[in-house]
């Protein structure tokens, strides 16, 4: 009993003087929030690969009154923009090499006989010049009777994926960071011998040591939330808790990851030199900006095995603009879990051969 | 600027930012050095502004008002940290050095110059990879190589062990004889300070005191006494007891310490040695002190200068209790102690104990397996194979057990920098499972004992150096541990200071606390009550100072003789 008392006790100890030092350190207390909250902002604005008024040119050598509606109908989309009408398909082709539209639209004199448009692309902008395809032949397409129809996410708004994702992916940039420095920084610093002389454990070290940036986490992703919700208008279908919880249990895991570098890097700037090489292929493998399904096999198995981002981010969004319940998304979170128990066991692990 | 003047400083003032406070070093100083000095020391305690003076001569740091002359010479500068690259060899770093300063290199020169330094053995082993002190070397050589006419070296011999000392001294000594030119340097080590031609002494960016040593050592005449016993049971009975009583409100002594089985005190006042003698017993009767003694005078050093002139505080209480500890136990065992690193020795097979209460240091020349051995006692590297007992509990078994009962202050005080005193103190009594009353009381005793009320809301980063020695030392007896380990505790501290740390550690070790220290001042050693020397991983001698000082013939060596002969002896055996 008195042992646990004792125990119990290191760890407060730990942990408070964990968070002075978080919060008196003023180069730390700024990098807490106020990124998190500018980066949201500019993701939220800038990260969408919805295209308005994009700028095209028409050459129409047929003159019908299809083709007029046609033009007229791509620029009251909204979408499209027209930039510049030609006589001839030469002085389209050079217009577009001059960069002034994205896409050209050429009609051939005989359009009303094969039903064929011929549409030139601007494939120095190919991500671009395929969305604004895409959307040429969605319109070209209500003709022919098929529609489509986007769910959870109705005008499919990419900022809808990239932003809910967000919430986890800002927020382990920091808490990575953060529990990275924690122990090369005191190592660099001299306190870390200090830290050992204490009666403390390496077990309570680890716990003492994770419970700050953890709070920094799980405060970092719900702030994302709520700007998500008020101030993108990104309605928040799912349970509050739920996504809390899965907050909770994403940033356990990555706190057990930073920790893990924390033991083996004998200097701050190698840390954050690490923190970096985990951080972004977690980001970009996670399937939050680019399909999972464009990878070769071999590295989805990756994937699918040491990124815990992909889990969290696919039962963060199910949660968030489905609606699934905790129950639902569990077998996601399973993997979240594990990996989380590996990170911290690791970490535990390197923190006693550390010592 | 007159012909014959080296340097001239006027009005130069000097300030830090420090987390946004101003923090005025150098105010309105002024200084004239004449051409015809050889060897100038700078000397003062951590923070009394000797890098920063140095760094104003060479034009490191800029005044914000004021001028600096220094005559167009060759200069030279060799920085505390030496500026060498690590990864180089040593070849690579001294021909670079030389490339550098637009010297010509040419392998011959090279090889004549490291040869005069013995580090051509080393050629082309890593910078980083070398001892401190070759280090040093290294670094001197490539200062010396540019041939100039003014050299400043910040302290070239901080770290380094007497052996390589003296190494150190001949190179810079032999280089002064052969040119005309002038060096410039700071230590720690007054020994050396003492033999320069002009001695500047330095407190709080002030130049308190200059002169040549000899006119210096003048005003400590008369106050320099050395108490002698017939006995060495006599002196090993009582010198702790005549030491701490130097801070007695009563006392005609002000300051003293043991060399060589005799006392050196410093006297209140000048005194004749007759009317000493006679305060003395007085004063001893009234502590009730009963021994015999004879009183002689001294030629005084830089040490009882310092102190002379130094603000004399005195601690009004004097503790002179002794407590016994009764308990069986034996507080440090090492056993077949050994420490490799993949195929270094570092630390080869070694025993020894510790007793009860006793004061013990490990002294060893620069990479003799000293810091290894001290850390793996404190548990903080893992010994390749041996075992070490504390208290009867095997340390790598019952770590957290064996870390409550001992106590660790490290070189470099390490203290949590953004927290304050307060919250430093509060962290480790915690952390020691201290809490509630128990804990507020606790952290209150150390904070009149270490006189710390002050400064309890600052953070540990802004604290003048000796306070945060202070306050490591307070953090580490939060728990009245039963061992104490002090690493390097006194490196960079002033003479003063230094004596009251010593005191501290004197009363402690009454009280029931055994400590183990290393240091760099091997006059220190003679507060202890036995010491050992390493060299090379080996455990070359364990004794009481009296033991491995005393020569066959009887003579009395200081420490520093003794280790300096010990060493050289065995590595002529060796080799």
């Amino acid at each position: 009993m008195l042992e646990l008392k004792l125990s119990l006790l290191r760890i407060l100890a730990l942990v408070k003087k964990e968070f002075i030092a978080m919060w008196m350190d003023p180069g730390t207390r700024k990098i807490l929030f106020i990124p998190v909250i500018i980066q949201s902002f500019v993701f939220g604005y800038g990260a969408t690969f919805n295209l308005e008024k994009i700028p095209f040119l028409v050459c129409d050598n047929a003159k019908t009154s299809q083709t007029i509606r046609l033009v007229n109908s791509m620029q009251a989309s909204g979408y499209f923009e027209l930039y510049g009408s030609f006589d001839n398909l030469t002085l389209l082709k050079e217009s577009l090499d001059l960069g002034e539209g994205l896409i050209g639209v050429y009609f051939a004199p005989d359009f009303p006989a094969r039903q064929e448009i011929l549409v030139l692309e601007d494939g120095r902008n190919s991500t671009s010049a395929a969305t604004a395809l895409g959307y040429l032949q969605q319109m070209l397409n209500i003709d022919e009777k098929i529609s489509y129809r986007y769910y959870f996410n109705e005008h499919n708004i990419t900022r809808y994926g990239i932003l809910s994702g967000m919430i986890l992916a800002l927020s382990m940039i920091q808490v990575l960071m953060l529990s990275a420095m924690t122990v090369s920084r005191e190592r660099e610093e001299g306190t870390f011998d200090m830290l050992l002389m204490t009666p403390a454990t390496s077990f309570e070290i680890l716990i003492g040591k994770a419970l700050a940036p953890l709070c920094v986490a799980i405060i970092q992703g719900l702030l994302l939330t709520i700007i998500c919700h008020f101030y993108f208008n990104i309605y928040l279908v799912g349970n509050f808790f739920a996504i809390l919880t899965i907050i909770f249990i994403f940033s356990l895991c990555e706190v057990g990851v930073g920790l893990a570098i924390s033991a083996v890097c004998k200097s701050a700037q190698l840390s954050l030199v690490c923190s970096f090489l985990v951080m972004l292929p977690s980001i970009i493998l996670s399937g939050l900006l680019t399909p999972l399904e464009a990878m070769p096999p071999w590295l989805v198995s990756v994937v699918k095995v040491c990124d815990p981002l992909y889990y969290g981010i696919d039962a963060l969004q199910r949660v968030y603009l489905e609606g699934q319940s905790l129950i639902e998304v569990g077998y996601l979170l399973l993997p979240v879990m594990l990996l989380g128990i590996v990170t911290l066991a690791i970490a535990a692990r390197l923190f006693r051969k550390a010592l | 600027m007159h012909e014959s003047t080296l340097i001239e400083i006027e009005n130069v003032s000097l300030s830090f930012k420090t987390s946004g406070q101003d923090f005025g070093l150098f105010e309105n100083l002024n200084l004239t050095l004449d051409s015809s000095l050889k060897k100038i020391a700078l000397v003062g305690a951590d923070g009394s502004g000797k890098s920063s003076f140095l760094k104003l001569l060479v034009g490191l740091l800029k005044p914000q008002s004021g001028v600096v002359r220094v005559k167009s010479l060759k200069i030279s500068y060799m920085s505390q940290s030496l500026g060498l690259n690590e990864d180089l060899s040593v070849r690579e770093n001294l021909a670079f050095k030389l490339k550098i300063n637009d010297e010509k290199v040419d392998l011959k020169t090279l090889d004549y110059l490291l040869e005069k330094v013995d580090l051509k053995r080393f050629l082309d082993r890593k910078a980083g990879a070398l001892s401190g002190g070759m280090k040093q070397k290294l670094a001197l050589s490539g200062v010396l190589a540019q041939n100039p006419s003014l050299f400043l070296l910040d302290e070239p011999t901080v770290g380094v062990d007497p052996l390589s000392r003296l190494e150190i001294w001949k190179l810079i000594d032999d280089y002064l004889k052969d040119h005309d030119a002038t060096c410039i340097f700071s230590s720690a080590y007054l020994d050396e300070a003492q033999e320069a031609d002009l001695i500047l002494v330095l407190s709080e960016g002030k130049i308190v005191l200059q002169g040549k040593p000899q006119d210096l050592l003048k005003l400590a005449q008369d106050y320099t006494f050395s108490l002698c016993f017939s006995k060495l049971e006599t002196f090993k009975h009582y010198f702790k007891d005549l030491i701490l009583l130097s801070d007695a409100q009563d006392a005609p002594y002000f300051e003293s310490c043991p060399f060589k089985d005799e006392i050196y005190l410093i006297s209140t006042e000048k005194e004749s040695v007759a009317s000493l003698e006679q305060k003395l017993k007085v004063f001893f009767k009234q502590h009730s002190l009963d021994f015999s003694f004879t009183l002689k005078l001294r030629e005084p050093n830089l040490d009882d200068v310092l102190l002379i002139i130094a603000p004399r505080k005195r601690g009004t209480l004097v503790n002179l209790e002794k407590k016994e500890d009764k308990s069986k136990k034996i507080p440090i065992v090492v056993q077949q102690l050994k420490k490799c690193f993949k195929d270094f020795v570092a630390v080869k097979s070694t025993n020894f104990e510790v007793h009860n209460q006793e004061l013990i240091a490990l002294l060893g020349p620069n990479g003799a397996g000293k810091t290894t051995t001290f850390r793996m006692l404190c548990a903080l590297l893992k010994p390749t194979s041996g075992e070490i007992f504390i208290e009867d509990l095997n340390l790598f078994k019952a770590k957290s057990q064996v870390r409550s009962q001992i106590g660790y202050v490290s070189q470099k005080f390490s203290l949590y920098k953004t927290l304050t005193v307060q919250q430093n103190l509060n962290y480790f009594a915690l952390s020691y499972g201290l809490s509630g009353d128990a804990k507020t009381q606790r952290i209150n005793e150390l904070i009149e004992e270490f006189k710390l009320r002050a400064f309890l809301e600052v953070k540990a980063q802004n604290l003048p150096f000796g306070i945060q020695r202070q306050l490591s030392m307070a953090c580490a007896l939060i728990h009245k541990p039963k061992i104490l380990f002090l690493d390097e505790a006194t490196s960079g501290a002033d003479v003063r200071s230094r004596r009251v740390f010593w005191r501290r550690v004197l009363s402690l070790s009454r009280l029931g606390t055994t400590v183990v220290v290393t240091t760099h001042f091997m006059e220190e050693a003679e507060y202890c009550d036995r010491f050992l020397i390493q060299d090379r991983g080996e455990m070359l001698c364990l004794g009481s100072p009296h033991e491995i000082c005393t020569t066959e013939s009887g003579k009395r060596l200081s420490v520093k003789d003794a280790f300096i002969k010990l060493v050289k002896q065995r590595r002529a055996d060796g080799d």
